[in-house]
């Protein structure tokens, strides 16, 4: 008698998936489908929102920390011949520079990137910055020394107390790669060498950097905005600070959301609508204030006390179409770097 | 005459669909034209390849040793909240891995000698220990009382039951203990996600590197190919060494527990209550208790509602796919009689060994076409993906069984003139129901916690719940990301708990 | 040598057997007749002590060995050996190994085990299959192993559960003649469940029939 009831159960449960399976929605309603690789705590907000405004229904996948899974960028790279994708949001420009190279993108120049500065848009509008993140320092309220500049990490003061995010990944890979851009191989290698001298431990994202800083098993670490932000606002006993910002350092390195068409993709109207609404600085301002707090690279727009307005930060002046080949030129170093 | 060949097409077509054309096909793209293949990235390989070797053994080593000896203790003996213990032991192995590395790196801290042991070698291997262990136990377990009761009977008139173990029980399983240590060994050395976070370097994590890190799917792949050579030594083994020494015996619808002394019952009762509180407790303490609030829990619910829905419906009709057809692989394997059944077994364990990331990118390279979108834009993609997976899973489970059911029960009922199907329907399923109800189970835990593989296939609003727990992970709150995982562990627990039941009441003891 | 005290057997909702007052003396053949499902092998399951009793008690060689839901006296402390209906011989291990299984858990030699094995070997008519795999032996042969088995550490109760009914007519006979020349030889109490007749007329010193969950005596035309 049980056995029959779990022999129900399970015809209704195959009978639902078929359904659910072979379902194709009446499209009364236009869609677009956006892969997005910003926190999906952050981006999908933003999403209902356009579709609120719209009425153009998003069908998103959504990205993991790159250090935990393979994720969207394989995908789209796998989907090349029959792109699935409208849109790519992505959280950095690296990405959309490797995208650009094996002919996944087509370009798109948005009436709404007009106010953004060139250093955060591809010059032939494959794609276009919004939104960014600064990699600053999350700081222990208690650490003894504070750290100011990318090379306090070679500092014997800070000897086995700093933490870096795995700089195979994500947006410490490319800050490292813009390292090697602005101050060259040797300057560059020889951070990397003082780094593992100075016993500096690797965690597997910049997140887990973040706890570990304020967790107080680290003084401090090399982060994200938004992950320093989200710590502090979950009342953390952290302060960040923005690093190398005397006149003669190198800078912050600053990293923009990104949004892409897609190259033959499935629904080209809707894409370039969704475009325009991520680039409006409406969305920006939508960005500023929620908890990842990103700094609006348009002029002018409303931004919570916490963050300081982009052109009150020294910036690193690179060229992310630079900064994407040196990544890839590098990675065997970093590699190797990685497993000693 | 005819039943049998539908059969057998059926079959090798579901097989060369969802794994065998997509693999070949993914080669003939990425290697068809190649030239060069830059392999500097591949230096230093050879270490994490040892590295993996000696997890895999050692992982696998200690959750036989110790999971043999749990599952006699739940299969044979009268130790209290035994039902409980099981249940608890199985949680690791519902969540992602790397949860439970991170709750040790919560406990343990990053510094000092538990620092130390627990970042590398030392701490990848517990956490996978602590994983994996549910394995053993549950096919010990099973399989133990499966024993036809008269042979224990006829030692027990000679000896007392801690011999009748000793020299019967166990040597009747030695097979199946084998068997155990090899998914184990093959699990541990497919999986990267501990090993990163624990900052071990291992074999499969140069695959997911090259994925990862520098998009370079040829390079990935080639990484993948020396796990052929696991999965070659592996069959030798199978082959060799367990195929010829399962013995046919009945069907047991009994079996007897052993009357643990006062005393003795006490201090095993303390002891796996001791393990269970280290395996699960301990490290799900830090994250379980970021759920201090039922308000917490019902917001997670709320929000995670659609992927709910997702896992239950794909878990399930997963579970019973890889049920159904594992055991009619299991049948076309020792029946030995079909067309390719030689190389059926080799090809499965391939599959299973596999990086899902490959197999992902497989599916995608062959159904990823303008005429196969009612496949590729459904969640019949993702259903592909777990039947090649994890198919090998439950057709192994399902195969020691068939083994035992000797094959005057088929012939007989071929001789009054019952067809193939009719035979499988109506004589072999019900003589392995049992067996049947263990390998869903399997198929459901495993389906359930998979997220590598849907997160490179999931059409646009059908994530699952552990991706849906993966993407929250960045940047999520802390107690939504707990409470998820809450949900994740009672998605599983919950029918987990109804089936054993259901299993136990069918057993009469004795 | 085997008493039974107002014994009740059966299942938590079934009473197989009711108010069985038995006395076996020492020595004797006794064998118990009944059809399928009448209770008989649940009655030679309860004195080697794998049933619990509903009522009653069992005595064996005067100790209390099963009371009411008790089992006081464990299987291998019963000097009790059994045949069971499938044989029960262990896949895993050869012919001597089998048959030298008791003697090994009483820490017998590895020595004595092979002479006696050897010698019960002999007293079967299976000289030189030590070595042999089970599942190599016929069905008469397999009964033969059995057997010495049971035999091997000189039990003082043998039960057989129907253990010629898979067996030709000529094997049976013959198996039966072997059956009693053993039992006079070495001096144990049988107990033999079957369903045939002719068994029972050839074996018994006396039988039993199990009628309406009673067990009656009956006329035993023994040879």
């Amino acid at each position: 008698m049980r056995l029959k009831i779990y022999y129900q159960i399970l015809v209704v449960s195959l009978t639902l998936f078929m359904f659910l399976a072979c379902s194709k929605e009446k499209n009364s309603s236009p869609t677009v489908t956006v892969y997005v690789s910003e926190d999906q705590v952050f981006s999908e907000p933003v999403l209902k929102a356009f579709e609120k405004e719209t009425r153009i229904k998003i069908k998103a996948i959504y990205d993991s920390e790159e250090s935990k899974s393979t994720g969207i960028m394989n995908r789209l790279l796998a989907e090349k011949n029959n792109p699935q994708a409208d849109v790519y949001w992505a959280n950095e420009p690296i990405r959309a520079e490797v995208l650009r190279t094996k002919g996944i993108l087509a370009p798109y120049k948005s009436p709404n990137a007009k106010g953004i500065d060139t250093v955060f848009k591809q010059k032939d509008d494959y794609w276009n910055g919004f939104s960014a993140r600064i990699r600053l320092f999350v700081v222990h309220n208690n650490s003894k020394h504070e750290p100011t500049s990318i090379f306090n990490y070679t500092d014997p003061l800070f000897q086995g107390d700093a933490v870096i995010a795995n700089p195979l990944f994500g947006t410490t890979a490319a800050h490292i790669a813009a390292l090697f851009t602005i101050l060259g191989d040797a300057k560059t290698k020889a951070l990397m060498e003082g780094m593992k001298k100075n016993d500096i431990t690797t965690s597997t994202s910049n997140g887990e950097s973040a706890d570990l800083v304020a967790k107080e098993r680290y003084s401090f670490s090399l982060v994200d905005s938004d992950d320093a932000i989200s710590r502090l606002r979950q009342k953390a006993p952290i302060h960040f600070v923005y690093p190398d910002q005397k006149s003669e350092e190198v800078g912050a390195f600053v990293i923009p959301n990104t949004v892409m068409l897609i190259k033959d993709a499935p629904h080209p109207t809707q894409a370039k609508q969704l475009i325009d609404y991520l680039l409006s600085p409406q969305t920006e301002e939508r960005l500023a204030f929620a908890d990842c707090a990103q700094i609006p690279l348009h002029k002018g727009v409303k931004i919570p006390k916490e963050l300081k307005p982009i052109e009150q930060i020294k910036v690193m002046q690179v060229d992310y179409s630079k900064v994407a080949q040196k990544l890839l030129e590098i990675q065997p170093y970093v590699k190797a770097w990685t497993n000693h | 005459m005819k039943s049998e060949y539908i059969f057998t097409f059926i079959l090798w077509s579901l097989l060369l669909l969802i794994g065998v054309l997509p693999v070949l096909w993914m080669f003939y793209h990425l290697f068809g034209n190649l030239t060069t293949l830059d392999i500097s990235n591949f230096s230093g390989s050879l270490t994490a390849f040892q590295n993996s070797l000696f997890l895999a053994l050692s992982v696998a080593t200690l959750t036989t040793f110790i999971g043999t000896a749990l599952g006699v203790l739940f299969a044979k003996s009268d130790l209290p909240f035994k039902g409980v213990f099981l249940i608890l032991l199985i949680i690791p192995l519902l969540i992602p891995p790397y949860i439970l590395a991170l709750g040790w790196i919560d406990i343990l801290g990053v510094k000092g000698w538990l620092g130390e042991f627990l970042f590398g070698f030392g701490g990848t291997t517990w956490v996978l220990f602590t994983v994996y262990l549910p394995i053993p136990i549950l096919m010990i377990s099973f399989f133990l009382q499966q024993i036809d009761p008269s042979l224990e009977e006829s030692a027990r008139l000679f000896t007392k039951e801690k011999q009748v173990l000793r020299y019967i029980l166990l040597p009747l399983i030695k097979p199946v203990i084998l068997l155990s240590f090899i998914l184990v060994f093959i699990l541990t050395f497919g999986e990267y996600s501990v090993a990163n976070v624990l900052r071990f370097r291992v074999f499969a994590l140069e695959s997911f590197t090259q994925f990862s890190a520098f998009y370079d799917f040829q390079a990935a792949i080639v990484m993948s190919l020396p796990m052929l050579l696991i999965a070659l030594a592996v069959i030798l083994i199978e082959r060799y060494y367990i195929q010829k020494h399962l013995f046919s015996y009945q069907n047991a619808q009994k079996y007897y527990h052993m009357k643990l002394p006062g005393s003795t019952k006490r201090l095993f009762t303390l002891l796996v209550l001791f393990l269970v509180s280290l395996i699960v407790i301990v490290p799900l303490f830090g994250l379980l208790k970021e759920v201090h609030s039922w308000h917490y829990f019902m917001t997670a619910l709320d929000k995670a509602s659609l992927p709910l829905l997702h896992s239950i419906l794909f878990g399930l009709v997963s579970a019973v796919l890889l049920m159904l057809f594992g055991f009619c692989y299991a049948y076309m394997l020792i029946s030995k009689k079909y067309m390719g059944s030689n190389i059926l077994d080799t090809i499965l364990l391939f599959l299973f060994i596999l990086p899902s990331t490959v197999i992902g990118i497989a599916l995608i390279y062959f159904w990823n076409t303008p005429y196969t979108q009612f496949v590729y834009t459904t969640p019949l993609i993702i259903l592909m993906g777990y039947l090649a997976k994890y198919i090998l899973l439950t057709t192994k489970i399902t195969q020691t069984k068939l083994r035992l059911i000797p094959s005057s029960m088929t012939e007989a009922a071929q001789l009054t003139g019952a067809t193939l199907l009719q035979t499988i329907r109506y004589i072999l399923i019900p003589l392995s129901k049992k067996v049947l109800i263990v390998s869903f189970l399997v198929g459901l835990i495993f389906s359930l916690r998979e997220s590598t593989l849907t997160m490179m296939l999931y059409p646009p609003g059908f994530e699952t719940l552990p991706v849906y727990i993966t993407t929250q992970m960045a940047n999520g709150e802390p107690q939504i990301i707990a409470s998820l995982c809450l949900l994740m562990i009672l998605l599983i627990l919950i029918p987990l708990m109804v089936l054993l039941l259901t299993f136990r009441r069918e057993n009469d003891t004795l | 040598m085997i008493r039974f005290k107002n014994v009740d057997l059966g299942y938590t909702y079934h009473t197989l057997l009711q108010n069985i007052d038995l006395h076996i003396k020492a020595n004797e053949r006794v064998v118990i007749l009944g059809a399928s499902g009448s209770g008989k092998s649940t009655l030679l399951r309860a004195v080697a002590g794998f049933e619990t009793l509903q009522n009653g008690e069992i005595f064996i060689d005067s100790k209390l060995a099963s009371a009411t839901k008790k089992i006081l006296i464990p299987p291998h402390q019963r000097h009790t050996a059994m045949i069971f209906q499938d044989l029960a011989l262990w896949p895993h291990l050869n012919v001597a190994d089998n048959i030298g299984f008791g003697l090994k858990m009483q820490g017998v030699s590895t020595k004595q085990q092979r002479i006696k094995v050897k010698s019960l070997l002999t007293l079967i008519g299976l000289e030189g299959y030590e070595e042999r795999r089970i599942d190599q032996l016929s069905g008469g042969q397999r009964q033969r192993v059995a057997l010495a088995r049971a035999l091997i550490i000189s039990p003082k109760i043998l039960l057989m559960d129907e253990p010629l009914s898979n067996l030709d007519e000529a094997l049976n006979i013959h198996l039966r003649e072997e059956i009693i020349k053993l039992q006079e030889e070495l001096s144990f109490t049988l107990l033999y469940v079957t369903h045939s007749k002719s068994e029972a007329q050839s074996i018994a010193t006396r039988t039993f029939h199990i009628e309406e969950r009673q067990l009656k005596e009956i006329d035993n035309m023994s040879n």
